[in-house]
């Protein structure tokens, strides 16, 4: 008798675990099914379709948005520039940026002279305002940097982003130089769960803090180094190069990236519901470059990577 | 004798520490000098500005100009044009309203999705649970560009384009990786004290409620935060998808951006820009250690 409640009993904490499982969970899966999985069906299929004013609906339209894509591409005045400097970004961030993230985050993590300091001030531009940082910036680099420089040499100088010649330097030298924040943070977090007897027994074998980096360091947080890779890689289309902060509606089209077109068209559409199939098509070619890109990717770091356990 | 020898090069500043340290150092000056570029700026008259652009402002510190902080308030002010709604204007105190009805819901909402989902999937032992998690790790992955044009239509849809509500909705998603954080966190959390509560006669809710989110409120509370500050500074989604509720940052990128009708001046721009950092910074202060501390997609180091 006992042992048949017990038993019953069980089967109701079991019910009841479900239930609440069930009701708890519910509500972010439905808002799961419909803003994620269900706005990229409808994305992909707004990418086949066109505005009809008279149903003041979408009609299916076969591949006509797809014409205006690579009509997009052969007569749009920035679409050169927009592939060159989304490709430049991309590889400065990685060439140039990861590096330095991951010897920065090496040097907080071995706690060396300044690494609070350092820490603080590497975290700042991530939690101050892109746009606060772009102005600052803007101001120093056209107005501060030329007045020194009329100071010490006694000539006029343009701004570096007022100039022509020096603007994209400008801007990409803006980018990486804010850029570290999240991805040292990351990797500080990871180097942080590196178990202390492995760096001292290569401490005692003498290692060097580069061969440390190099050969202890990368190989146990290469799981966080490959997320941060491959995730970065969609920043080849999404990236604005920040020019939205920068210049608004009105970026120079040598300057245009092809995050920065894809967000202002979208803003530019918000309004309008018939120009939304245009910015879809292009998101899916975009899309569809990318998703195996970046499973090439994902599979060559893990390939090339090192091996941990 | 070998330990000697350890200590000795533990103590060796290394050329490859003295060259990061050289960098590192580099760095620093060059984010403290626009700010302070930026401080001192601010607390100046245009013509000040345009007859002294580097240096101090002129006079004792009493005298300069520290009401370009309030009279910067009156410029802060944005024009939409919503069809249907027609144009309007949108000022300085609406926009303070507008970004914290936005930021600190959608931060809340933010956090405590994935928190419950990151709770349920790492205690709750079901086929389902494995299945989140897996596919959360995947989508992470998975990039997909251009998808704002389809969520805009959906929004329209369900008559939830440019509300607060349909904002909040958005926000209601577990994905990314916070999840991964409060999953490994729970994960953590023993399994015997939650055990002990069921033996006491507790209910699941008051099991979530009152044992394990209390167990983990530290990291709860720094991603909290690490929203509010995102969300305080974002004024492109809200653009987008709620073009009528201006933020103070949408303010702020009106304010930089026009050219006519009350263009703010140089030191005003600036002054905007310190105003809309100040609580960022006041928070960053008392809460530094929190928000640089201890998240890691590992989990949580203590």
């Amino acid at each position: 008798m006992e042992f048949a409640k017990k038993r019953v009993s069980a089967q109701i904490g079991k019910r009841n675990k479900l239930i609440f499982y069930t009701l708890m969970m519910a509500l972010p899966i439905i808002q799961f099914i419909i803003f994620w999985i269900f706005v990229n069906i409808n994305s992909i299929l707004l990418a086949f379709r066109t505005w009809d004013f008279d149903r003041g609906d979408y009609v299916w339209n076969g591949l006509k948005t797809f014409g205006n894509v690579v009509n997009l591409f052969k007569e749009a005045p920035f679409m050169l520039s927009a592939i060159k400097n989304s490709v430049i970004v991309y590889l400065i961030g990685l060439v140039l940026g990861t590096p330095l993230s991951l010897i920065f985050s090496f040097y907080l993590y071995k706690k060396k002279i300044l690494s609070g300091l350092f820490k603080t001030i590497l975290f700042l531009p991530h939690i101050l305002s892109a746009l606060i940082m772009v102005l600052l910036y803007k101001y120093m680099v056209d107005r501060a940097i030329p007045a020194v420089h009329e100071m010490i040499t006694g000539s006029a100088m343009k701004g570096l982003i007022a100039n022509t010649d020096t603007r994209l330097y400008a801007i990409l030298f803006y980018n990486v130089w804010t850029g570290f924040g999240t991805s040292t943070m990351m990797y500080l977090g990871a180097m942080s769960g590196i178990s202390d007897s492995v760096v001292e027994a290569a401490e005692l074998d003498g290692i060097t803090p580069l061969q440390e980096l190099w050969y202890i360091t990368i190989p146990l947080i290469w799981p966080t180094f490959t997320t941060f890779v491959v995730v970065g890689f969609v920043g080849l289309f999404t990236g604005q190069m920040n020019l939205y902060n920068f210049y608004g509606d009105d970026a120079p089209y040598a300057l245009y990236t092809f995050g920065y077109y894809l967000y202002k068209a979208a803003k530019e559409a918000a309004p309008l519901p018939q120009n939304y199939p245009d910015i879809a098509a292009l998101g899916l070619c975009f899309t569809a470059i990318a998703a195996p890109c970046t499973l090439l990717l994902r599979k060559m770091l893990d390939k090339f990577g090192p091996k941990t356990v | 004798m070998r330990k000697v020898r350890v200590s000795h090069n533990k103590n060796k500043l290394h050329v490859f520490y003295v060259a990061i340290f050289v960098i590192l150092f580099l760095y620093v000056i060059s984010i403290a000098l626009p700010i302070l570029f930026g401080l001192t700026t601010a607390l100046k008259t245009q013509e000040e500005f345009l007859d002294n652009v580097i240096g101090l402002p002129y006079g004792a510190p009493w005298k300069w100009q520290w009401r370009n902080f309030i009279t910067i308030t009156e410029q802060f002010w944005v024009q939409i044009t919503i069809i249907g709604k027609g144009r309007f204007h949108v000022t300085f105190w609406p926009m303070l309203i507008n970004t914290l009805e936005y930021a600190v819901g959608s931060a809340l909402i933010q956090a405590l999705v994935p928190c419950l989902v990151g709770y349920l999937t790492s205690k709750f032992d079901y086929k389902f649970s494995k299945f989140v998690y897996a596919m959360v790790i995947v989508l992470m992955v998975v990039p997909i560009v251009g998808s704002a044009p389809s969520e805009m239509a959906i929004l329209r849809r369900l008559n939830l384009f440019d509300t607060m509500i349909g904002n909040y909705i958005q926000k209601f998603n577990f994905l990314g990786m916070f999840y991964l954080v409060f999953y490994a966190v729970f994960k953590g959390v023993s399994n015997d004290i939650l055990e002990a509560a069921y033996v006491d006669g507790a209910s699941e809710l008051r099991v979530m409620v009152q044992i394990a989110v209390p167990m983990v409120k530290n990291v709860l509370g720094t991603v909290v935060l690490l929203k509010f500050i995102d969300f305080w500074n974002d004024y492109q989604t809200p653009m987008l998808y709620m073009p009528s509720y201006a933020t103070l940052a949408r303010g702020l990128f009106a304010l930089s951006h026009r050219s006519q009708g009350g263009a703010a001046t140089v030191p005003g721009q600036m002054a905007g820009c310190m105003l809309l950092a100040l609580p960022i910074l006041i928070l960053f202060i008392i809460f530094k250690d929190k928000l640089m501390g201890n998240i890691s997609m590992g989990g949580v180091k203590e």
